[in-house]
């Protein structure tokens, strides 16, 4: 039996996963905070058998890490959204009770007065802990993720420091995502990490844009669906010659 | 079949999901005290293909994982409680919130709506009513020799009566707040249900802790933005396109397999 066809159909399996990572970014083109995954790479990994040392079969590598280049901005007004500069993180608690990371800003109250993202994640101050703001008063966040709460009894506004976010500089530091979406450090467990050189720093008002860029992704895809049917082709070609091979040796 | 076509109609749902709640803003563009919804997007859960830190060898380990993505989904639609124009109506009922709070109103079953429509009417015993017919909480009942009503910005009604009468104060209007606006839940007729992600309301007197001013004679008018809504739609147009796009390239490469094979 010819094994080509199995290298040839290892290659499609791989590269059929890449397209539906790319499927995948695209379904999420109007999710705020979304980052695409760094595009993985097909890697050749060599078959050892009898014969010839030829068969190199494509296997995908590294897809996890994620890609903090930066998104659009979506103007909202709302002075708890924030909009995270260059590679700035913020951290909020996942469903285990632990520490992750993540780009969605659009930060609300929940009914126990605490600070949690729209998707319920709550969100942590500098030292990992909930945020509870004083209730009835107006939250504003600065630029360097301090929030302040002001009266809006008092006839001269006077801020009152409430808490700082925690906001990290991943410039210096691989992240991947969870099975939740949400990010951690690269080969770790989920947790805190410490900040890059860069200075954290965020802009209220606003919401990042998805990054997932509906046109590259469109032309990967094509490049997919004719890569695909060229190894079809390839499939069918070798399963002819599987044919040829047994009408060898008929007599009539 | 294929996990992309699968993955591809997630997208299509969201952003069909994402056209309704577009539509509904757009029809609401000229309702009273309307707030206008955001619908919230979030990616659905992760596939793991190969976790980080597995052992590739003996002594060699995985770098980083391999975390297929299976698309998206609509978390939740959020309420967005800015405020809306203020339009001068000149009507004596007609009352707008200038700030956070929403008037309170008794539902036939007892139970108590918000809202932030202010177009009052009078019953026919004269309590004030809101446009379905439901009573404001706390009552107020409007005497017939009643000549004009005034409405303070703390909230206190009181009548100027005919034939020189006098001046009677009638009570006062109280309004809610609440923690987690944007988690009220709408019920429709303008109204709002208190919800757990709402927490329970904060009753107060107009102008004091935050509550807002009450304003007579205005309305608040609809908090959706025309133009906003219109980028959206096209927006969600063209992710819906290339989603079915996608379908689209799916679909020719299980075609072509058919075929060719």
């Amino acid at each position: 039996m010819d094994k080509g066809i199995y290298t040839a159909i290892g290659s499609i399996n791989a590269q059929r996963m890449q397209e539906t990572n790319a499927v995948h970014e695209l379904a999420n083109v109007s999710t705020i905070g979304f980052k695409k995954a760094y595009q993985m790479a097909l890697q050749s990994y060599r078959v050892d058998g009898d014969g010839f040392k030829t068969r190199f079969l494509a296997t995908n590598e590294e897809l996890g890490l994620v890609n903090l280049t930066p998104g659009s901005r979506i103007a909202t007004g709302n002075p708890t959204d924030i909009y995270m500069n260059g590679q700035t993180v913020l951290g909020v608690q996942n469903g285990e009770g632990q520490i992750a990371f993540s780009r969605r800003g659009d930060i609300r109250v929940n009914q126990n007065g605490e600070l949690a993202l729209v998707t319920g994640e709550l969100v942590m101050n500098d030292g990992g802990a909930p945020i509870v703001p004083p209730a009835d008063q107006l939250l504003t966040i600065s630029d360097e993720g301090v929030i302040y709460a002001v009266d809006p009894d008092q006839e001269v506004a006077e801020p009152q420091e409430v808490d700082r976010l925690m906001l990290r500089d991943a410039s210096e530091t691989d992240l991947e995502k969870m099975v939740d979406g949400l990010f951690k450090v690269v080969g770790q467990p989920p947790g805190d990490f410490a900040t890059g050189p860069e200075i954290v720093s965020i802009s209220s008002g606003q919401l990042e844009g998805s990054t997932a860029n509906a046109m590259e992704t469109m032309v990967e895809m094509m490049n997919g669906v004719r890569a695909f049917e060229m190894k079809m082709k390839l499939v069918k070609e070798l399963g002819d010659l599987g044919d040829s091979n047994n009408t060898l040796m008929r007599l009539s | 079949m294929d996990a992309s076509l699968w993955v591809a109609k997630t997208g299509l749902n969201a952003q069909q999901t994402r056209m309704s709640v577009i539509s509904n803003n757009l029809a609401n563009v000229n309702t009273n005290g309307f707030k206008r919804d955001r619908a919230v997007f979030e990616d659905l859960l992760y596939q793991n293909i190969r976790q980080a830190g597995g052992q590739t060898g003996a002594d060699t380990n995985a770098p980083t994982g391999f975390m297929l993505g299976t698309g998206t989904r609509i978390v939740a639609t959020e309420k967005m409680q800015g405020q809306g124009n203020m339009i001068a109506t000149e009507n004596a009922l007609d009352l707008a919130v200038e700030g956070p709070g929403l008037f309170q109103i008794l539902q036939p079953d007892g139970t108590l709506a918000y809202t932030r429509d202010g177009s009052f009417k009078l019953s026919q015993d004269g309590e004030l009513v809101n446009s379905a017919g439901y009573l404001l909480q706390p009552q107020i009942l409007i005497p017939q020799e009643a000549a004009s009503i005034s409405v303070g910005t703390d909230g206190t009604v009181s009548v100027e009566l005919a034939n020189g009468g006098g001046n009677q104060q009638l009570g006062q209007i109280q309004i809610a707040r609440f923690i987690n606006a944007s988690g009220l839940e709408s019920l429709g007729q303008n109204l709002f249900r208190e919800t757990q992600a709402s927490g329970p309301p904060i009753v107060l007197v107009p102008g004091e802790q935050g509550a807002g001013r009450i304003a007579q004679g205005m309305l608040e008018a609809s908090n959706v933005n025309v133009v906003e809504e219109l980028v959206n739609m096209i927006e969600t147009q063209r992710a819906y396109e290339v989603n079915s796009k996608a379908i689209s390239a799916v679909d020719s490469m299980l075609r072509f397999l058919n075929n060719n094979l």
